[in-house]
């Protein structure tokens, strides 16, 4: 059996004893934050937690609602915008807007949504917030 | 059922085949002995189970509730046969424990016990808000949820191009089991399945060193790594940094303990973990190939057994490689839309905009600003990253490359 050297006993107290104190100070860190965060969502309704990314993104809840409710499984839909945060709008949609698929071209696409963009002439295009309207095209 | 009780469900299933998967490794070679064992079970069934979910999410089909079953029953059977036809371990080896020990493994397990409660109930209630969490790791698990695997239509699309889609799909796999057994989307689901992967990580670190370390140095260990503010702050924003850092770091432990301990059954373990690492994050790839050349330098005599396991990783690794290799998107790479004031992406980063209070440029919709800064916009105190990734010009915003949480 080998032998432990001399010094192992007071490595080991000194390891112990550097670990344990920044467990704790990092628990006073951590702590406190994670409580902020119960306090901020934790009162708030499911459905009202959903709606934090559409918040933070500075969107419309209710016209994300509307738009939800207009895409449906098995439609293919485009995002026609060109706002400075029209990434935002197409990232979210193909987040939120699941199952319903996100296509590159409006030629592509069962459902077209018109964002701050006029829609074709003569469309039937459906206002579901300012500026927003959805329109579906005939198979 | 419920997001959380759904998650609960599922971690029990894949603990029950981190069992099995266990005694097949050969890592329990007697019941005593995975009970012994036990705690390395939960993050070894998300790694068998991820990777077999990954596996089939790319070549079109998914795990589903029922996949998993069978593949738990499946893998505890091939665990029995192994228990009964395997030796009678060797007597695990009994140490004094002396006051210092009970003190500080006392004090160690207070830390971790209030971390991880208060951890565990601030995140039964977050939903998924950073952008990298809901765009990338919450997007993938929804579709296979309820499209039923990868479908090419999103996973070889140009319009999710921007959405990191050449990041492999192991967690978002594992995310999609209870959020298909869940009633009806909530993106909490994501966080709590999160929340479980880094708490089978801990236990899973501690069941790994806990018959070679004294409690009085992995008990401290652990609650260190538990108690550090981006553990769980990470968790809690749903991104798959903390799963694979600990798919990393059990797959490392148990590559040490084959050093060590010479018994291949460690180096078998080091192997799943690896595996599931690389199909985690890309950057798994890294983590892996650094460990087994390490091994390679290190493991004199035992070089073929690292052959055949840094094969078995790659194996494992070459469905999902060959498919995105196969995969071309067009990205988008414009920076900034016309009609706004360009930054670069570095100065980008740091403008902070309010779209509720944004002016409009071009109707009076809300939300349409240009890139310019806007400092003195009220910056919320729960998150600093989302309002990076509301510049305008952003990296994410616009679709640039970097790497997701």
């Amino acid at each position: 059996v080998r032998r432990r050297p001399p010094w192992a006993g007071l490595v080991t107290v000194a390891f112990a004893a550097a670990a344990l104190v920044s467990a704790a100070s990092s628990a006073r860190v951590v702590v406190p934050h994670l409580d902020s965060l119960r306090e901020q969502y934790g009162p708030l309704e499911p459905a009202s937690r959903e709606e934090a990314i559409v918040t933070s993104l500075g969107f419309d809840a209710q016209m994300w609602e509307r738009l939800s409710r207009s895409v449906r499984e098995g439609d293919r839909y485009n995002v026609v915008a060109d706002v400075p945060y029209q990434h935002e709008i197409r990232n979210y949609a193909a987040y939120a807007l699941l199952p319903a698929i996100q296509v590159a071209d409006p030629e592509d696409a069962s459902v077209v949504v018109y964002w701050q963009e006029d829609p074709p002439a003569g469309a039937d295009c459906t206002g579901i917030g300012d500026g927003v309207c959805v329109l579906r095209r005939q198979s | 059922v419920s997001g959380p009780v759904a998650v609960l469900a599922i971690v029990a299933l894949l603990t029950l085949c981190g069992l099995g998967a266990l005694a097949v490794l050969g890592v329990a070679t007697s019941p005593a002995e995975l009970v012994r064992r036990a705690g390395q079970a939960p993050l070894a069934g998300m790694a068998w189970a991820g990777i077999v979910a990954a596996t089939l999410a790319t070549a079109g089909s998914r795990l589903g509730l029922g996949g998993l079953a069978v593949l738990t029953v499946a893998t505890c059977a091939g665990g029995a046969v192994r228990l009964v036809r395997g030796s009678a371990p060797a007597p695990s080896e009994r140490r004094s424990v002396g006051l210092l020990d009970v003190a500080v493994s006392v004090a160690a397990v207070v830390v971790l016990a209030v971390v991880v409660a208060v951890a565990a109930a601030t995140l039964r209630v977050l939903p998924l808000v950073e952008y990298d969490a809901w765009a990338v790791w919450g997007m993938k698990a929804r579709t296979i949820a309820v499209l039923g695997a990868a479908d090419p239509d999103v996973f070889a699309s140009d319009a999710y191009a921007r959405l990191h889609i050449e990041y492999p799909l192991l967690l978002p796999s594992l995310h999609a089991l209870p959020l298909q057994a869940a009633d009806g989307f909530s993106s909490n689901t994501v966080i709590l399945s999160c929340l479980a992967v880094g708490l089978a990580g801990l236990l899973g670190l501690w069941a790994l060193f806990r018959d070679r370390v004294r409690p009085v140095l992995l008990l401290p260990a652990v609650a260190m790594i538990a108690a550090a503010p981006a553990f769980f702050g990470q968790l809690g924003n749903g991104y798959a940094d903390v799963p694979l850092a600990v798919f990393v770091a059990c797959g490392l432990g148990a590559a040490g303990r084959w050093l060590v301990d010479r018994d291949t059954s460690w180096l078998a373990l080091a192997t799943l973990f690896l595996s599931a690492a690389v199909l985690t994050k890309n950057e798994g790839l890294l983590f892996a190939a650094a460990v087994y050349v390490s091994l390679l330098v290190g493991a004199r005599g035992r070089r073929r057994a690292v052959g055949v396991a840094t094969l078995a990783c790659g194996v494992l690794f070459a469905p999902w490689r060959a498919t995105s290799l196969s995969t071309t998107w067009e990205r988008p790479t414009t920076t900034c839309p016309r009609r706004s004031t360009c930054l670069s992406s570095s100065a980008a980063s740091i403008v902070l905009r309010s779209p509720r209070r944004a002016s409009s440029t071009r109707r009076s919709y809300p939300g349409s600003s240009g890139c310019s800064s806007r400092s003195g916009s009220p910056r919320p105190r729960w998150r600093s990253s989302s309002l990076r990734a509301l510049s305008p010009c952003s990296p994410r915003g616009s679709g640039c490359s970097r790497s997701p949480g």
